[in-house]
């Protein structure tokens, strides 16, 4: 690598997508339609940084995230990862970026080898991606103790530990490839409720003491909330809105976001949403989503909080 | 005191298998009132689904009720014989079951399934039953005109609304409510809710509303008891639970459910491995709240993230 690309990969964000665009083709015998799942997705993040894509189910979150870990091929627009264009990259480059960005599935019970134990799945991971270290042993036993596990779980199988236990050896075998970039699609969703908050703080340690950048994917705007720097809001293959995450919540200008946002249970609040004025949002967002002229509106430069919307709803 | 429609005391029911038992649930206790809306909360496998199956005699081998009683309206429902029990369910209690929404005949439209629930239990003609099925349909703002579709025309919301309605269609005095919503949206799930806040200010039963959601648990419910490995752990009305509960499992599952205004404070959860043994029997620390002594720590939380 010379000089000159070092010192642009210093600068460039970690990912940054610049009008993505996925469509499926949906054939059954009779209709054959196209199902646009991403509509010219502009999204950057900083290294280090954690983004939160929230939005309901066929919003289009996993799509990003797949197109992300080369798991689909976008119909158009280019994403580059530390700088460097992820499009065409073949055989050993494939690899590298493999090792470069890793991804945390949903389901832990999937995701291991259920006839080996956890010894050997991750040292499978330190063979691939870092072939170089000697005393692997020992550099195991570091990665389960960096996910918040005692050395004894190396000799165990995967069905000997409960879904936190697994999701958290998933985690670490993320991290024996050494990645920069994270890819979490609902990493705690199939976890038990009380040991959910662990995995997510072990996510934010990860970001703070390695500086690894995060996409989280969920549809729990609290989680979303609780864990990432910035929220990103996908409603039928768009980002609708994205901003920091306290402020974003605390003042959602979409209608979508709205939606959203009156609709998580919350103990707290007595003006929830009734049906009129649920309505009443879903007309708007029907209605902004038509548009023609959808641009980016700036709702706060310092929270880097934007919407997409036409003129005349800004007004 | 009104009379309660349900009393659950002391139950126990086993898996029983060759080498040893588990309990599934163990020495539970509770009661529910007419019109009141009883939350059972609690992580997979704690044992709230048994408690509900127990309820409505639905427990197969190798689960066996081996302790305790139930009492509705003050009839024992485990004497009950195989004739009273198709006269009692969906009569008196219904029962919706987590993802019922799949649970609808796919071959059969949804005008002919509400006739059959509503003839098979109270008779009557045809008509009369279908005009019943448009009624339900209304109170949870389905078109009536939708009784001629078949279910996989309609969405998982809309499909999960028809279930809730069914379950509705004989005015039960209680409605036991197995994770509604679980699959669903949260838009879809809000909508849900305040349908079956509605259809209870209509018909005025009781709910028993399980989920593992803490969050929605203390909207819906007025009380709550929290189960852990087959046992309540604390049991409180919502208000109290969700300012000051006392023991530590509840904590956490409270503390899984970060809050989406105010500061970002870290949370801690249940550290991995954490475990509570030997739970003995609840104590009353007045206001109607029980908790189960326990020499675990209390959580502390509350540093900035």
């Amino acid at each position: 690598m010379t000089s000159r690309t070092a010192e642009k990969t210093a600068l460039s964000p970690a990912v940054s997508i610049r009008s993505l665009s996925k469509s499926y083709k949906s054939s059954s015998l009779f209709n054959r339609k196209t199902v646009p799942a991403l509509k010219n997705i502009d999204l950057e993040i900083q290294r280090g940084e954690i983004v939160a894509l929230v939005g309901e189910s066929g919003s289009g979150k996993s799509t990003l995230a797949r197109c992300l870990a080369l798991l689909e091929t976008p119909d158009a627009g280019e994403v580059l990862v530390n700088g460097q264009d992820i499009a065409g990259l073949k055989g050993a480059a494939v690899r590298e970026y493999r090792s470069e960005v890793q991804m945390v599935f949903q389901d832990p019970f999937g995701s291991l080898n259920p006839t080996f134990r956890v010894e050997h799945i991750l040292e499978r991971a330190l063979a691939i991606h870092q072939p170089q270290i000697k005393s692997k042993r020992s550099e195991m036993a570091r990665l389960v103790s960096t996910v918040g596990l005692s050395p004894e779980v190396l000799s165990s199988f995967p069905h000997e530990l409960s879904g936190g236990q697994r999701q958290r050896i998933a985690i670490a075998r993320v991290l024996a490839a050494k990645p920069s970039v994270i890819l979490a699609d609902e990493p705690t969703s199939m976890l038990d409720v009380s040991v959910r908050i662990g995995v997510l703080n072990l996510l934010h340690k990860l970001r703070d003491e390695h500086g690894i950048t995060i996409l989280y994917v969920t549809h729990d705007l609290a989680s979303a909330r609780y864990l990432s720097d910035r929220i990103a809001v996908l409603n039928e293959g768009r980002i609708v809105e994205s901003g920091e995450s306290v402020q974003l919540l605390d003042n959602p200008v979409h209608p979508y976001t709205q939606l959203l946002v009156g609709a998580v249970p919350n103990p707290e609040r007595d003006n929830s949403l009734d049906a009129s004025k649920r309505s009443t949002l879903r007309e708007q967002i029907a209605r902004w989503s038509t548009s023609t002229n959808l641009q980016k509106h700036v709702i706060d430069e310092a929270n880097q909080h934007w919407v997409l919307a036409d003129e005349s709803e800004m007004i | 005191m009104s009379v309660p429609v349900l009393e659950v005391q002391e139950l126990t029911v086993e898996y029983v298998s060759d080498e040893r038992a588990v309990r599934g649930a163990d020495r539970v206790s509770f009661t529910i009132h007419a019109g009141e809306i009883f939350g059972l909360a609690g992580e997979s496998g704690c044992g709230k689904s048994t408690i509900a199956n127990s309820i409505m005699r639905l427990l197969k081998d190798p689960a066996r009720i081996t302790h305790g009683k139930i009492l509705f309206d003050g009839k024992d429902v485990l004497g009950m014989d195989e004739a009273e029990l198709r006269a009692w369910r969906w009569n008196n209690v219904a029962m919706v079951f987590q993802s019922a929404m799949n649970s609808l005949n796919p071959v059969t439209r949804i005008g002919e399934q509400f006739v059959d629930v509503i003839r098979t239990h109270r008779g009557g003609t045809r008509a009369t039953a279908m005009q019943r099925a448009e009624e339900l349909l209304k109170m949870v703002r389905i078109d009536p005109a939708r009784l001629r579709a078949y279910p996989h025309q309609l969405s998982g919301g809309q499909r999960q609304r028809i279930v809730i309605a069914m379950a509705c269609a004989l005015n039960p005095r209680l409605l036991i409510l197995d994770e509604p919503t679980t699959a669903l949206d949260v838009v879809v799930q809000q909508e849900i809710l305040e349908q079956i806040r509605d259809l209870q200010n209509e018909l005025g039963f009781a709910i028993l509303f399980i989920t593992h959601d803490m969050s929605l648990m203390l909207e819906l419910s007025n009380r709550i008891g929290i189960m852990y490995g087959g046992r309540i752990v604390e049991l409180a009305p919502s208000r109290i639970l969700h300012h000051d509960s006392r023991h530590p499992y509840t904590q956490a599952l409270l503390g899984a459910f970060p809050p989406l205004h105010g500061p970002k404070v870290k949370l801690t959860g249940l550290a991995e491995g954490v475990k509570f043994t030997n739970v003995q029997d609840l104590e009353d620390h007045g206001d109607g709240h029980w908790v189960a002594p326990t020499d675990q720590p209390v959580l502390s939380q509350g540093e900035a993230l």
